[in-house]
């Protein structure tokens, strides 16, 4: 049984293919096309899931799509009619791009993958989010938990899933309540994103990173724009917000009033405790004073996020009342407030899989309809992120040479993994491509760039030298599993399933924080990642190297990609952001190539998006 | 034929052409939108209808209706 599930039109477009209940491919569609967030149908993710699974078109029993687009349209007509007559624009540009694309995409997946309109199943939004978490979970029984901007008319839901590895069993994912646009936590954290000067739907995890930069002084002025109820439920004072009517604008004059003018995009970020870096330009006390606001500003929306999303997780462990929690949506990729949930909502176990945002959904909708629907018994545990397209010892080295890298093959594992460990261990930083590509936003060993986490410089090495990023940015360790609870406050709790993704925030413990400075951040948190026995056996042997080197048992991790673009799938791509950053560096498979043997002598990048990211939070 | 082989020419009126059924479209739906939508905003107020949840109310969470599987999952909407 062959089901293809699928998400776009929004953003971050992906497919996923499952066979018999196992997932057997998943990919964003950004990989391919190199469109960061590429919103586009995925025609590229959906051949490339295809080709792995051996499936032919025509051959796929169902094709899933992951939410309902006439109850989306619904929805968007209904907020341009009650916000009438301000809403003209966003009306416009939503009935050029639904009745041009969006409301057709049954018939388009029909004739797309050869099949008849019947095979074509729909899931609702946040359905498919919830069943990309729990029917991915190791759980049996457990409380669903979806958070995001918005799907069809949910911003929010809760429920129970059940669901058992026995033929005959039960097969149960309920949603029972949601919360609906336009009270959304995502739109809420997103409209503070456009303030701060950032993408929406791109750089809401930088506002995540600066908020340690600052003091949650204006807490209560964003507790103002937000009604709680004792059930953990929320409405948002929506006369400080313009997303529902506004193709442009998220926020109104009166976010400006509460907490002064909006952060200009690409301005620099400079507080008294960020790198300068190689910066001479020594900022002036008016400067310091404004990057200080909007420091206080990221904490305090950061903080009341992690609250909402506590009183959510408190509501769903007391209506559930089971040990386990399933987390999805965008707003469960906020690790700092995962790592609340986990510690403070009353839950053993939390899991949430790597894809976590709307990519996820094409998966959920293929298990949903492979599970609820078919009524066939759990085959998956998702224990690893690596469902991408990989590439075979022989493909690296042709593509390398094609593109005149001078590199070396070395074929015996043992000696790749020390030559590896000692060029970190030598304070150089690493493209480490290897085996087939992560599935969803985080790099996990697969496609990223490691280095040295003990040097204090490492992190204004990686951030401006390598990935030509802004110097406040933190980075993440991969740690052994078994040396996570020496290095990171546990709580004497066993490391969290969701960890294994690096989606949890932990505390460094004070002991440790001069050791490993790189992947310590302002406020002595980090966001980890461990790598156990179930997980990527190469990667794990390369850190074990490195402890054997160093005694450090972790590494500092980073996405394989330069600001702005999507993270590397080829090897071709791997050498051209090698070679356009300064790397030291890279591992293709079997093949070490060093900057030293490779000059640059021209820019090697072949793609760029050129095209402007879609400002509307809501179409 | 991709748009940078196409002669200049071609090219630019393939350009205006777009522009003026882009503007076109423009003009269709803002006429629409205020000549349909402005009388249904009317109406919808009138009723006291509350579709963005911006009233008052005991609660933030709505409930969802128990759904068929397969019911659900064979609609759009």
């Amino acid at each position: 049984m062959n089901i293809l599930g699928v998400s776009c039109h929004y953003h971050d477009s992906a497919a996923a293919l499952i066979q018999d209940g196992e997932l057997v491919a998943a990919a964003e569609e950004e990989r391919f096309t190199r469109k960061k967030h590429d919103s586009g149908f995925p025609s590229k993710a959906i051949a490339f899931c295809l080709g792995r699974g051996g499936v032919k078109l025509g051959e796929l029993d169902y094709v899933a799509y992951y939410e309902k687009p006439f109850l989306k349209f619904e929805r968007i007509l209904t907020g341009c009619v009650e916000t009438f007559p301000r809403s003209g624009p966003l009306f416009r540009r939503a009935m050029k791009a639904w009745l041009g694309e969006k409301l057709w995409i049954k018939s388009r997946l029909s004739r797309a993958l050869d099949l008849p309109a019947e095979r074509v199943l729909f899931c609702d939004h946040h359905l498919s989010h919830a069943a990309s978490a729990f029917f991915c979970s190791p759980f049996e029984d457990s409380a669903v938990l979806t958070m995001d901007g918005v799907g069809e008319w949910a911003s929010a839901a809760l429920g129970k899933g059940e669901a058992s590895w026995r033929e005959g069993g039960r097969q149960s994912l309920v949603l029972s309540r949601e919360i609906r646009y336009p009270h959304s936590i995502g739109l809420l954290y997103s409209a503070f994103t456009a303030y701060l000067g950032f993408e929406v739907n791109d750089g809401e995890y930088k506002v995540m990173g600066m908020a340690p930069y600052g003091e949650p002084r204006f807490a209560d002025a964003v507790r103002g724009l937000v009604k709680r109820f004792d059930d953990g439920s929320f409405k948002l004072r929506m006369d400080a917000f313009a997303y529902h009517y506004d193709a442009e604008r998220s926020f109104t004059g009166e976010f400006e009033r509460l907490f002064g003018a909006p952060r200009a995009p690409g301005a620099r970020f400079v507080t008294r405790l960020t790198s300068l870096y190689d910066d001479t330009a020594a900022p002036s006390s008016r400067e310091l004073e404004e990057n200080q606001r909007f420091a206080d500003v990221a904490a305090s929306v950061q903080l009341v996020t992690e609250e909402l999303v506590l009183g959510l997780a408190k509501e769903a462990k007391r209506a559930s009342n089971s040990k386990n929690l399933c987390l999805a949506g965008g707003v469960a990729l906020n690790s700092v407030a995962n790592g609340r949930v986990w510690r403070e909502a009353g839950f053993e176990r939390v899991f949430i899989q790597p894809a976590a945002g709307d990519s996820g959904g094409a998966l959920g909708a293929a298990l949903y309809a492979y599970h609820a629907l078919l009524q066939k018994p759990r085959r998956h545990v998702m224990t690893r992120a690596d469902w991408g397209k990989s590439y075979s010892a022989g493909e690296a080295a042709d593509a390398l040479r094609a593109l005149g890298a001078g590199f070396e093959a070395v074929e015996d594992e043992d000696k790749l993994l020390d030559r590896v460990a000692q060029l970190l261990k030598d304070g150089k930083v690493v493209g480490w491509h290897q085996g087939r590509f992560e599935w969803g936003p985080r790099a996990l060993g697969h496609r990223s760039i490691l280095a040295d986490p003990r040097s204090e410089k490492m992190k204004d090495t990686v951030n401006i030298k390598i990935k030509f990023r802004e110097p406040f940015r933190p980075f993440a360790p991969s740690v052994l599993s078994e040396s996570a609870a020496s290095y990171f406050e546990l709580g004497g709790k066993p490391t969290p399933e969701a960890a294994r993704f690096m989606l949890m925030t932990m505390p460094v413990k004070d002991k440790k924080r001069a050791e490993i400075p790189a992947v310590t951040h302002v406020d002595g948190s980090s966001r980890i990642q461990t790598v156990g026995p179930e997980g990527d056996a190469l990667y794990r042997k390369l850190i074990a190297r490195f402890q054997q080197a160093t005694g450090v048992g972790l590494v500092l991790n980073t996405s394989f990609n330069l600001k702005g673009e999507p993270i590397v799938n080829t090897p071709a791509e791997a050498f051209a952001t090698f070679m356009d950053s300064g790397m030291d560096a890279l591992v293709v498979g079997p093949c070490l190539l060093e900057k030293g043997k490779n000059q640059p002598s021209e820019r090697r990048r072949t793609w760029r998006s050129s095209e402007a990211p879609d400002k509307s939070l809501v179409l | 034929m991709p748009e940078t082989e196409l002669p200049e020419p071609l090219r630019r009126a393939k350009a205006v052409l777009h522009a003026f059924f882009s503007f076109e479209a423009d003009v269709l739906l803002a006429a629409f939108y205020y000549l349909a939508l402005a009388p249904t905003a009317w109406l919808v107020r009138l009723s006291g209808r509350d579709g963005l949840g911006l009233k008052d109310a005991p609660t933030g969470w709505t409930a969802r209706e128990a759904v068929d599987p397969a019911e659900h999952m064979a609609g759009q909407g």
